[in-house]
């Protein structure tokens, strides 16, 4: 059996395990951590780059970074999982912003946010689950939220967003670390 | 940690100039920046502890606002991946990775190298942040990989003589055939500033200097050097005035006999 599971079948191991199996190589790891995280991979590059077959091509081009660059990933700079969304959005953000040089990229001010996103897969296991997020983006000031997601999920840069909010960069720049940390003290996420 | 939490949206300029990168760590986790001022951020972050751990908790949180738009990627994706994965090579490791698992005699005794290698790798990762996870110096990593794992590599543990403080062990793995040895130490005394130790290897014709080294405030050190120990009788470790001697000035504190 040359790729291990099948999508859908859930193991055990963590994901940081089988970062590390597929670090030294290990196809069936690799295999497996696909299923876990594929559709975080493939949800991050839709939500930013929009079109569907060039966010599937993102999707394609981070999985196998993944699998090419796992064996310098270093463990103690944080989780497989945050590793692979790290890697993920900033490759959806390169596309986004080599396709769109040149074009009105403020036209796309309808950014994808979390409550209009599809419903979860299921698949998501060492994450977390989308009502929370919602929930600690909810906590945030309207400016923080526009902010963040303005940023992430439409991959714009803080200046675009100010311009999108008519807002000066300086009051973005500083509402985008407000609303991180506070994101991260509401999700108690640990690095 | 204090942090400035605005009651309201009021909408004021930041007034933080533009110049402190501290502030943009955060655009710099969404990937927020222009590629100028990422690369600010990005020289930062290499200076600065406070910044990184901060980036480490942004790039988490960031990872859960990807979380929370996980969806199922085509069906076709899985498949087309893995076959690109059947054909793609890695990159080199970074040493534990690859060896945490390996078994067996012949990896045992590089083993110790390679904890060490990838003591260093966090070590130099955590000194130089970057784009971010990738930019270790890999240079230096690839060749201490190539001695630990050169098929000829041999590896020899100098133990303490009992002079000095003690304590540790002083590991060195060479291949002739690359003619580099790799020293790696670990629970060695500290030294005073004005002090050093020098490692010697002794023939014949008695002890040639080889390389001086100081160890980290934790004992460990860690340097290749171009000795690859082939003719050697012995080899030594003395501790020595800053700088090093030409020949060995202080006791030998640890030793390994070669019987070459």
């Amino acid at each position: 059996m040359a790729w291990g599971r099948r999508a859908g079948q859930v193991g055990t191991e963590t994901e940081d395990a089988l970062l590390a199996r597929v670090a030294r190589g290990d196809r069936e790891a690799f295999a497996e951590l696909y299923d876990r995280v594929a559709p975080v991979v493939a949800g991050i590059a839709r939500a930013v780059v929009r079109d569907p077959a060039q966010a599937e091509e993102v999707a394609q081009e981070v999985l196998l970074e993944v699998w090419r660059t796992a064996p310098r990933h270093d463990p103690s700079r944080g989780s497989a999982r945050t590793w692979v969304a790290t890697v993920a959005h900033r490759r959806a953000v390169d596309r986004v912003r080599r396709e769109q040089a040149g074009r009105d990229r403020d036209a796309r001010v309808a950014a994808t946010r979390p409550e209009q996103a599809p419903s979860p897969s299921g698949a998501v296991l060492d994450g977390f689950d989308r009502e929370r997020v919602r929930r600690a983006l909810d906590g945030l000031t309207p400016l923080q939220r526009e902010a963040v997601t303005l940023a992430y999920y439409g991959g714009h840069t803080y200046a675009e967003v100010a311009r999108l909010l008519d807002c000066p960069e300086g009051t973005v720049k500083t509402r985008i670390r407000d609303g991180l940390i506070r994101l991260r003290d509401h999700l108690g996420v640990t690095a | 940690m204090t942090e400035h939490e605005p009651e309201d949206d009021a909408v004021v300029d930041g007034g933080d100039g533009a110049g402190d990168p501290h502030l943009l760590v955060g655009a710099y986790a969404l990937d927020a920046l222009g590629d100028e001022e990422r690369a600010v951020v990005e020289a930062h972050l290499e200076g600065c502890a406070a910044c990184r751990e901060e980036l480490a908790g942004f790039a988490a949180t960031a990872a859960a606002l990807a979380d929370a738009v996980a969806e199922p990627p085509a069906p076709a994706t899985r498949a087309a991946v893995l076959a690109a994965a059947d054909v793609t090579r890695q990159d080199p490791p970074s040493l534990a990775a690859r060896r945490a698992g390996a078994s067996g005699g012949a990896a045992r005794g590089a083993r110790p190298v390679l904890v060490a290698a990838a003591l260093v790798l966090v070590a130099l990762v955590a000194a130089g942040a970057t784009a971010w996870w990738a930019r270790a110096d890999v240079d230096r990593l690839e060749e201490i990989e190539q001695i630990a794992t050169a098929p000829d590599a041999t590896t020899v543990v100098l133990t303490g003589t009992g002079e000095g403080a003690g304590g540790g062990s002083v590991r060195v793995t060479a291949s002739a055939a690359l003619g580099r040895g790799l020293v790696v130490a670990d629970g060695l005394a500290g030294l005073p500033e004005d002090r050093t130790y020098q490692l010697w290897v002794i023939d014949d014709a008695g002890p040639a200097p080889v390389d001086t080294f100081r160890p980290d405030a934790e004992g460990r050190a860690e340097l290749v050097t171009a000795t690859d120990l082939t003719g050697a009788a012995a080899m030594g470790l003395t501790e020595e005035p800053a700088g090093g001697s030409p020949q060995p000035t202080g006791d030998i504190l640890y030793v390994v006999e070669l019987g070459a």
